[in-house]
């Protein structure tokens, strides 16, 4: 049996790791949640290169992607993946505190799959993050990935 | 232009001295042929009175002749009938040789008629010899001396007392006869048939006999311009025609004066006195005083003799005074004219001028002078370049070669320099006259023109300085809220979050006073999340761009209610709706204008036991603009605090009591003011409230600066 897709959470604040760590938890979740603190650092790993050379594991199940970061911002990576052919199926989840109308607009515009705004309420933070878990993880199909 | 003035002027003083030439000319013309016809008039006269004295002297001599022939002596010194045979043969002859003769006869001195030949030659038989001694005439011969003759009056010939009809006019010649012894023994008469006279006069005026008149000594007519006239001294009807009565004055003047020549009844008459005792060699005994011969010219017969030469004067006259007066008019019209020109070229506030082809002023209007300060002389023959700003020197001595190749100069602009220096843009339009190798050109100062042009020019380039600034202010301003609206949440979030994570953590081993401190920390946390999207979205909606469509409030409103879950929050409540008028505007705006209010109103009513809220809008149309209201009949305010109302995060109510952040009635406001409406609340602490918002009919324009400024 293939391993299980890991989930690749794309965020530079600790502090929102924590959060989202803790509330991963609390769902059982199986799948392993892989961290990269910016966008170039997601794209060595998807890349599977600089630090993350030689990553065995499979192609994210989901990757969920914060927009504001250093260095390579989310809309980039967004790009950088859903531009390349082989990557571009994998389901790319917006996970930001922004409601602006410009970066939805521009998130669709390059094919994201969900956009989801961070609550500023904890428990609805929480409810949130278990929900994504639940479903990208758990219920959302995509074609079999091949390994890179 | 001043040669056809001259001409015109010539031209009319040719035409009057024609004129007062030509009318001199008919004067003296005119008087020429009055003296010529008044002379003719008394050389005719003249040769009717020869005429008539010829005549008169013929007769004479004849009677001389017939008293004095052989044979009559003999028969008056013999009786011898064979003499008197002879006498009478003598006596036809002589009157078949003058068929004027009417009678010629010798009365013996007892008045019987001896011998008588009647005209022709006729002799008359003895038995139809009649006695004539009673006759005047017979009268006044016989106490005659020998030699002496009776000249009768001429008169009409009467026979039986009666005037013998047809008219004849008679005249009666005698003269005594004496034999050797010197014995008066009877008379002998010629009877003249004095129409001969009348007759002669055509010999002698030949065409104009017409105009011979005789009158006698008393003024009546012997021969008269109508034969009704004549003899008035011998026919009862005519006793009125005599001059003495129809022209006195001339009457008095033919009286006294011989001869004479008057106008008389538009008319000439001219006379000469004939005196029948001044023909004979001898003394003769006339009846007639004087006789009157005359010729009148009838005052037709004037007339039509001057009027060929007073027509065609009046002709020329007339053509003369019609050229005349249009050559006067012409005259005054070209100097009309002229000075028409004159004054408008010099009142002209236009530069006007006159170049040679060299570019050197030749005329100048006295504008020159306003506009530049230079006198007309200190430009004059001076060239263009002298006062041309060296920049454009080179361009105008350009224009001024394709003025002269036939080209017109339709808006062409240097700068001229002023006396005082400085330099005035003037706006060229010009033409060539290449006969004359002139140009004329009219110039307008447009410097002021071109200032203000400059001034656009900086206006414009500082408008564009100013939006460009202001767009980028909008920028930062857009990129400011994108900063806010991400980088301030994120720590509001992780506050909440790790304030959740501590709830959990620490589970039941919390004690109230804990849980309660965490919990303030959690709402002051979501509380200020509330203010910053509240912030953010009245800031956006202040700027964003307003488009605007019919908008169906009805429907809107039916939106907001969906999707409020107001069920939830009020499930009592009664909705009162009454039908809205569809307006123009932004209809995302004004949704959230329906939501704040109606979120208000739900919100401060739900403590009611009957909570209602109505909802309306009529249309006002002195004001043109739709009225809205959304009342409720919740907790109400103090009207007290009313301007309060409207402010941003103003709240009458603490948070204790109602939540929010007192951004709704605020953003409200914003949008209604946008669209160019006003706002206004009223309020009874207890009773309820009621938010009235207007909507123009027509919106302000979404273009005017005030509401957008980026492109949208």
């Amino acid at each position: 049996m293939p391993s299980l897709a890991p989930i690749l959470l794309v965020e530079d604040n600790p502090n929102d790791i924590e959060l989202t760590l803790a509330a991963m938890e609390e769902i059982h979740i199986a799948n392993h949640i892989d961290i990269a603190h910016d966008g170039a650092e997601a794209l060595d790993y998807i890349y599977r290169r600089g630090a993350h050379t030689g990553r065995t594991s499979p192609s994210p199940a989901v990757i969920l992607l914060d927009l504001k970061m250093p260095k390579v911002d989310g809309l980039e990576v967004l790009q950088s993946i859903k531009q390349d052919p082989q990557l571009k199926d994998i389901p790319m989840v917006m996970l930001t505190s922004s409601r602006e109308e410009s970066d939805l607009c521009a998130s669709y515009a390059l094919g994201v799959n969900a956009y989801v705004v961070k609550p500023v309420g904890a428990d609805e933070f929480i409810a949130a993050i278990k929900k994504l878990g639940v479903f990208w993880a758990l219920l959302n199909e995509t074609p079999a990935n091949p390994q890179r | 232009m001043r040669k056809s003035g001259l001409i015109v002027f010539v031209g009319g003083l040719l035409l009057f001295v024609g004129s007062v030439f030509c009318g001199g000319l008919y004067w003296w013309q005119t008087g020429q042929m009055e003296k010529s016809l008044r002379e003719r008039e008394i050389s005719r006269v003249n040769a009717l009175t020869f005429s008539t004295t010829q005549i008169y002297r013929r007769v004479i001599n004849d009677l001389q002749l017939f008293a004095d022939n052989h044979a009559l002596q003999d028969y008056l010194n013999n009786g011898e009938p064979a003499a008197l045979q002879r006498a009478r043969n003598y006596a036809q002859d002589f009157s078949r040789l003058h068929p004027d003769y009417d009678q010629v006869r010798y009365l013996d001195g007892l008045g019987h008629e001896i011998v008588r030949i009647n005209q022709g030659g006729i002799v008359v038989p003895p038995d139809q010899l009649q006695n004539k001694w009673h006759r005047p005439y017979f009268q006044q011969a016989k106490i005659l001396p020998r030699g002496q003759i009776y000249i009768s009056a001429l008169n009409l010939n009467g026979e039986n007392n009666a005037i013998e009809r047809p008219l004849k006019p008679m005249l009666r010649f005698a003269m005594p006869a004496f034999d050797d012894n010197d014995r008066q023994r009877g008379i002998c008469i010629i009877n003249l048939l004095a129409d001969d006279i009348f007759t002669a006069f055509r010999s002698y005026a030949s065409f104009y006999h017409q105009r011979a008149r005789v009158l006698n000594s008393n003024g009546y007519w012997l021969k008269a311009a109508t034969p009704g006239m004549e003899w008035g001294f011998m026919l009862p009807d005519r006793a009125g025609q005599t001059v003495a009565r129809t022209a006195p004055r001339m009457w008095r003047k033919l009286k006294h004066d011989t001869t004479g020549q008057i106008r008389h009844a538009g008319g000439l008459f001219t006379w000469r006195r004939f005196t029948p005792s001044d023909t004979g060699p001898g003394p003769i005994e006339a009846e007639d005083k004087f006789l009157i011969i005359a010729s009148e010219v009838s005052a037709n017969e004037w007339n039509a003799l001057f009027s060929p030469i007073r027509n065609s004067f009046i002709s020329v006259a007339l053509i003369l005074g019609v050229l005349n007066l249009t050559g006067l008019w012409l005259f005054l019209s070209n100097r009309k004219s002229q000075r028409e020109l004159d004054r408008f070229f010099t009142v002209n506030r236009d530069l006007l001028c006159i170049s040679n082809f060299a570019g050197v002023f030749k005329k100048l209007n006295p504008a020159w002078s306003d506009v530049l300060g230079y006198s007309v002389n200190e430009m004059l023959n001076h060239p263009v370049t002298d006062f041309i700003h060296p920049e454009d020197l080179e361009r105008t001595r350009a224009e001024i070669s394709r003025l002269a190749t036939g080209d017109e100069t339709i808006a062409f602009e240097n700068r001229y320099r002023a006396r005082d220096g400085t330099y005035h843009w003037l706006q060229w339009s010009a033409r060539a006259v290449p006969e004359e190798k002139r140009i004329y050109a009219a110039a307008r100062d447009i410097s002021i023109r071109k200032r203000s042009e400059i001034q656009i020019e900086q206006l414009n380039q500082e408008l564009q300085q100013h939006t460009i600034s202001l767009e980028a202010a909008n920028q930062e301003l857009e990129s400011f809220s994108y900063t806010v609206s991400h980088d301030l949440r994120a720590p509001l979030r992780h506050i909440n979050g790790f304030v959740g994570l501590l709830q959990r953590h620490l589970g039941d081993g919390v004690d109230d006073k804990g849980q309660h401190y965490m919990e303030t920390i959690s709402s002051a946390a979501k509380q200020m999340g509330m203010l910053i999207d509240d912030l953010l979205s009245f800031s956006r909606m202040a700027r964003a761009h307003i488009s605007l469509t019919k908008v169906d409030h009805k429907a809107l409103i039916d939106e907001v209610i969906h999707t409020g879950n107001y069920d939830d929050i009020s499930p009592a409540m009664d909705w009162q709706r009454h039908d809205l008028p569809e307006t123009i505007a932004d209809r995302s705006m004004l949704r959230q204008v329906w939501a704040n209010l109606i979120d208000n109103a739900v919100k401060y009513s739900r403590r009611s036991p009957a909570p209602r809220i109505e909802i309306g809008g009529r249309v006002d149309k002195t004001s043109d603009e739709t009225v809205f209201y959304v009342r409720d009949n919740g907790v109400g305010f103090d009207m007290q605090y009313v301007d309060k109302l409207f402010g941003v995060f103003q709240r009458l109510h603490s948070a204790a009591e109602f939540e929010g952040t007192g951004i709704g009635l605020a953003s409200v406001r914003r949008i209604i003011t946008r669209h160019g409406g006003r706002t206004w609340a009223e309020g009874r602490i207890g009773e309820g409230a009621t938010i009235h918002f207007t909507l123009p009919r027509i919106p302000r324009n979404p273009r005017s600066p005030e509401t957008n400024l980026d492109p949208g």
